[in-house]
């Protein structure tokens, strides 16, 4: 909501400077988003002053103008002009070269038809301050020297107050609301516009529209009059619409334009129709589903069966409460009009601006609660505002203008209630922590016109029909505090002993598995959430994958179901921006459907790793990542459980470079190699090595418990085999581990090469095995008899030989 | 004995120009090693007539323990004067870069994550987490936002097909804590949230931290309390903070918060007291108990605690941005 300061000053005699005017606002819990001086539409527009006028050589249609623009220099400007009925002498409005419009358009020197033109000649349209956009402005000799800009004769200078208001205040979103809050907060002298309780209706014709309320409950109050041969224009309009076009309203038309400054200055909308479109009556009932309207701003709108609407005869020619439609506006040439001034509860608008994508000044209000006490006053201001045409709020009123009777449909059982409630005494000292006297109290509550009656122990009190946030006892301690100050209200500590249980300790928690990373040397990246369907299809099934309705773009239009395909684009991203070693990770929820349709929302943490093993140094090789890279970096970050490895397939990981990570034989995780078309599609060449956890299950509580170790020597033999490539080394160590019973303290693979002294499918390895007794010192005879078992065994059952 | 007298000189001298540790070392052996001059001196002791051998003896002696402490001394000279030398000459270089490994780092918002769940379990809240996919239940009606609430126009809602929501802000966890636990409450529950926007402040998915403390005679005064007393902590710095008004359908009264910075105030947080209507639909009697909640983006937080200006850059993953937080 904007609002002007002279606007404020004319409603409420509050005597403060603007910052202090910010700060009340900003304290009241209406938050100001921004103030800034008014003429901010223009920049280079000066009154200037016609010295000659002559034809254009080539074009009837054109005059070739001298402008006076600076009396003491006696400076010209020349500049050519469409508008033929200028007269010499006359003052106009001249954009210079480079002049910025209220509409943001920038005037720029041209040559129009052969003729050098230095400037525009502005129209009241382009001023912001008239519909017509054919002649030039005139302004009188008494508004602004020659050279000056135009701002303060105009009353275009004043102050613009954005205010950013909550939704529960709708009664803020009119000059008379935050009139009242100011003077809430001030005290000061208050004059309420709505408040002349002589006004009235001239009924001068007997014209009128049939009016049917079909649901009153959405419709209680529905006031209608005929106006006719309503003015085209008004005389002096530029105040009106200097204050529309600072509260961000465009100047539309006379008609419009009236209203829109009564829907501004009252906060209650009203709607004129072109009296021809609604001859047949009006009828206010809800849409049926398939019936279509074209609104006003071309939006083509097929409604559904429980919109409220406006029709007449059998076509809705409005949504109520929302837009009216094309059809029956009301243009620069409309005489006739149907001025409808209703209130339509909240229930009935709220939802329906946001389900056609039309939002407006009327349904921001009406779905936000409009006082349903003023619609027959804000008819009368209406109908004398549109008879004014010189905008003197006088009683000069254009008798040419002719008002039929009103018709009024008022349903009062289908009002808002106002109810009674209880507010005990004790409860704003017990909810704000702090007590405010009593009679400050019922101060206050004069102030919100609250009605209030005191009983023993509290206070009845009634909000006014203005106010739709008050329904709870606590409603009223907000308003306090608010009056009261928040900056007021002392702090207090919480008197609270800390839960020395506390939580309970996990090993494997998100931030110890983290900080594992970081010191493995990894960057912790943090992606979106929602990620392309293409990507995710490439790690599960699309079927299991949530899918947004409305996402932020396609290519982020469903849930991630891992976490690869987001450090995959991280990166590509920085490959592309010449890095060529990444180590990344990311710790987050993932999310999938089960196969019976249960959503699983489980903790992940992956990482991606590409590139050299070591930072290049004069102490290291340039090798590249391998997968006993990532396997080491998974043994490090999991040290605290015992994990092992186990082949499996995997959709996105490379056959044969993919293992399954198990603790107590449950996956917990995936490792391997990114399979190469996978990579592909994030534009990576090279090879890619990632893993990804169920970081829930790798939860692990409590402490490891000590276990007694022997104080014995340890013995330690090497073996080597030469044996096929397929025996893999946790064949050989289970061999190893059972014969020696228990005796196996340690147990390294020290050596693993092929070459042509070998068959092609085989190779040697070398294993260290060191033996420790629990409870006695071994002894070299019994060691070598374990050793002589180990070799016969792996030779039998793995067709090894011993190398010697 | 005069000849002895003259080797024991000549081996002082030598011991005064040794110029490193194995010049002594050789000159031990030469003089106190097994065929050293004075061990062999020693060695001639029996040779002598007995009356002369205790003084003898204790000459020889003296000779040794000089020619020891000589040594000693010279050792500790030659140790000093080493380290006044040039680097380089008698050492490695240790400007040479080590066999370095990569530096990893922690995205911002996780160190600014793990400082406030860290004041806050220091106060004894506890930690909790919820899943991102809300029903709408509990993301909205039981924080007294029913359906077409103009409340829920402030919460531009992720829909999911299956008819659930991305939560827009952590308060459900609130709501579930409640479901289960009884008073007193105090948690703090920290994730993702998420909204369609996305400006220079704005994007799709950000973090938050809510608090909520639910207890016998919990107040507003008890609210602004915990809140500066969280500011302070977390910035460091007494920063100047300001209460105002404000709407949330699950607070009431409500507050907005702000921290007065270089630039002036800016809105770090929302608080309020917990709406009766909110604790009484999660099984909690508001005529026993009240309770105070507060919320706020750890994005946020991270930008003015780091200095950064611009949210998007937290989710561009730039190497050159994420390594830079270690």
């Amino acid at each position: 909501m904007k609002v002007t300061t002279s606007w404020l000053n004319r409603l409420v005699a509050y005597e403060c400077n603007d910052e202090e005017l910010v700060n009340l606002f900003d304290s009241l819990g209406l938050e100001v988003d921004e103030f800034y001086r008014a003429p901010f539409f223009f920049s280079d527009v000066i009154v200037g002053c016609i010295e000659e006028l002559e034809p254009h050589p080539t074009r009837s249609d054109l005059l070739i103008c001298t402008v006076l623009v600076d009396n003491k220099h006696d400076k010209t400007v020349q500049v050519v002009c469409g508008d033929t009925t200028l007269k010499v002498k006359e003052r106009v409005v001249l954009a210079h070269d480079g002049a910025k419009l209220p509409d943001g358009r920038v005037v720029k020197k041209s040559k129009i038809h052969g003729v050098e033109s230095e400037g525009m000649l502005c129209s009241g349209k382009e001023l912001a301050i008239s519909s017509n956009a054919d002649t030039v402005w005139r302004m009188s000799t008494d508004q602004g020297e020659i050279g000056e800009c135009p701002g303060a004769t105009m009353l275009w200078e004043d102050n613009v107050l954005d205010l950013d208001l909550t939704p529960n205040r709708g009664d803020c979103f009119s000059v008379l609301g935050l009139a009242r809050e100011l003077r809430l907060a001030t005290g000061s002298e208050f004059h309420n516009p709505l408040a002349n309780a002589t006004l009235q209706v001239p009924q001068t014709c007997s014209d009128q529209v049939t009016i049917d309320i079909q649901a009153p409950e959405a419709c209680p109050i529905y006031h209608g009059v005929v106006v006719k041969n309503v003015p085209r224009d008004g005389v002096d309009m530029y105040q009106l619409r200097k204050d529309l076009t600072c509260c961000g309203l465009r100047p539309v038309n006379y008609v419009v334009d009236c209203l829109n400054y009564e829907l501004l200055e009252t906060g209650q909308p009203t709607h004129a129709f072109d009296l021809e479109k609604v001859k047949d009556g009006i009828i206010v009932r809800f849409s049926r589903a398939g019936e279509k309207i074209l609104l006003l701003d071309g939006t083509d709108v097929t409604l559904d069966s429980s919109t409220l609407v406006i029709a007449s005869g059998d076509k809705p020619v409005a949504i109520a409460g929302v837009m009216g439609s094309l059809d029956s506006a009301v243009t620069d040439t409309t005489k006739d009009i149907l001025l409808e001034v209703a209130y339509f509860t909240p229930e009935a608008v709220r939802g329906t601006a946001r389900k056609y994508g039309v939002q407006t000044e009327a349904s921001l209000r009406f779905e936000r609660g409009v006082d349903f006490s003023i619609q027959v006053q804000a008819l009368r201001r209406a109908c004398q505002r549109l008879a004014d045409k010189h905008q003197s709020s006088s009683s000069e009123l254009d008798y040419t203008t002719q008002f039929g009777p009103v018709v009024s449909v008022v349903s009062n059982d289908c009002l808002p209630r106002r109810s009674e409630i209880f507010l005990p005494t004790e409860l704003p000292q017990k909810q704000i922590g702090y007590a405010i006297d009593t009679n400050t109290i019922e101060q206050m509550f004069e102030r919100l016109e609250f009605g209030f009656r005191q009983e023993n122990n509290g206070w009845w009190l009634t909000p006014p029909p203005h106010r739709y946030d008050i329904e709870i006892p606590e409603d009223f301690v907000e308003e306090i505090c608010r009056i009261f100050g928040y900056d007021n209200i002392p702090s207090e500590p919480l008197r609270k002993t800390a839960n020395l249980h506390g939580q309970k300790r996990k090993r494997g928690d998100a931030r110890e598995l983290r900080t594992g990373l970081r010191v493995l040397g990894y960057n912790e990246a943090m992606t979106y959430s929602f990620i392309s369907k293409d990507s995710n299809s490439m790690f599960s099934d699309s079927k299991n994958i949530p899918e947004l309705v409305n996402p932020i773009s396609s290519d982020r239009s469903v849930m991630r179901c891992s976490i690869i395909p987001g450090l995959l684009t991280v990166a590509s991203y920085n490959i592309a921006r010449q890095e060529n070693t990444l180590r990344l990770f990311e710790f987050g929820q993932c999310f999938e459907y089960d196969k019976s349709g249960n959503l699983h929302q489980r903790d992940k943490v992956s990482g991606v790793l590409l590139g050299a093993r070591h930072p290049e140094s004069w102490a290291s090789n340039r090798l590249s990542i391998d997968f006993y890279d990532v396997k080491a970096d998974i043994e490090s970050l999991l040290s605290f459980v015992n994990i092992g490895f186990d082949a499996v397939e995997c959709k996105w990981l490379e056959y044969g470079h993919c293992a399954a990570v198990v603790v107590k034989e449950n996956t917990v995780g995936l490792v391997g190699k990114v399979k190469q078309n996978t990579a592909r599609n994030f534009e990576l060449d090279q090879d890619v090595f990632a893993f990804e956890l169920d970081s829930t299950l790798l939860l692990t509580p409590g402490y490891t418990r000590f276990e007694e170790f022997s104080p014995f020597p340890s013995v330690r033999r090497d073996l080597a085999f030469v044996l096929d490539k397929s025996v893999t080394i946790r064949d050989i160590e289970t061999v190893v581990r059972e014969t020696l019973n228990g005796m196996l303290w340690d147990f390294v693979v020290f050596d693993v090469f092929g070459g042509s002294q070998f068959a092609d499918n085989q190779h040697s390895i070398g294993i260290g095995i060191t033996l420790r007794h629990q409870s006695r010192t071994l002894q070299d005879e019994e060691v070598n008899n374990l050793m002589n078992e180990v070799v016969e065994k792996i030779t039998t059952q793995f067709r090894a030989k011993l190398r010697t | 004995m005069g000849s002895l007298n003259d080797t024991f000189d000549s081996i002082l001298r030598s011991v005064q120009s040794a110029q490193t540790e194995k010049d002594l070392d050789d000159i031990r052996v030469q003089a106190l090693g097994r065929k050293g001059t004075i061990t062999l001196a020693l060695r001639g002791l029996k040779d002598l007539p007995p009356e002369q051998r205790p003084a003898a003896g204790e000459e020889i002696n003296n000779y040794k323990k000089a020619i020891e402490t000589a040594l000693a001394e010279r050792r500790v000279e030659l140790e000093t004067t080493i380290s006044e030398q040039p680097l380089g000459v008698s050492g490695i270089d240790i400007s040479l870069p080590s066999r370095a490994r990569y530096k990893g780092s922690l995205h911002p918002v996780t160190q600014a994550m793990t400082r406030i769940e860290d004041i806050f379990h220091n106060a004894g809240y506890d930690v909790v987490h919820g899943p991102e996919i809300e029903d709408e239940y509990h993301n909205f009606e039981a924080l007294n936002i029913p359906a077409g609430h103009p409340a829920r126009d402030m919460h531009d809602t992720f829909y999911l097909k299956d008819g659930q929501v991305l939560r827009t802000h952590t308060s459900p966890v609130q709501i579930r804590t409640m479901e289960n636990q009884k008073p007193p409450i105090h948690i703090i529950c920290p994730g993702r949230v998420y909204r369609c926007d996305y400006d220079r402040t704005h994007t799709p998915m950000f973090h938050q931290v809510e608090g909520l403390v639910v207890d016998r005679g919990i107040s507003f005064a008890h609210l602004k309390h915990t809140v500066i007393e969280f500011i302070h902590s977390f910035f460091e710095e007494m920063v100047e903070v300001r209460f105002r008004p404000s709407y949330f359908p699950f607070t009431e009264p409500s507050a907005e918060v702000d921290v007065k910075g270089a630039e002036g105030w800016s809105e770090v947080m929302g608080c309020g007291m917990v709406h009766p209507r909110v604790l009484s639909m999660s099984g909690v009697d508001p005529d026993e108990f009240s309770g105070f909640a507060f919320g706020f983006g750890a994005d946020r937080l991270a930008m003015l605690k780091f200095g950064i200006r611009d949210l998007r850059i937290m989710f561009e993953n730039d190497l050159r941005f994420l390594s830079q937080f270690h």
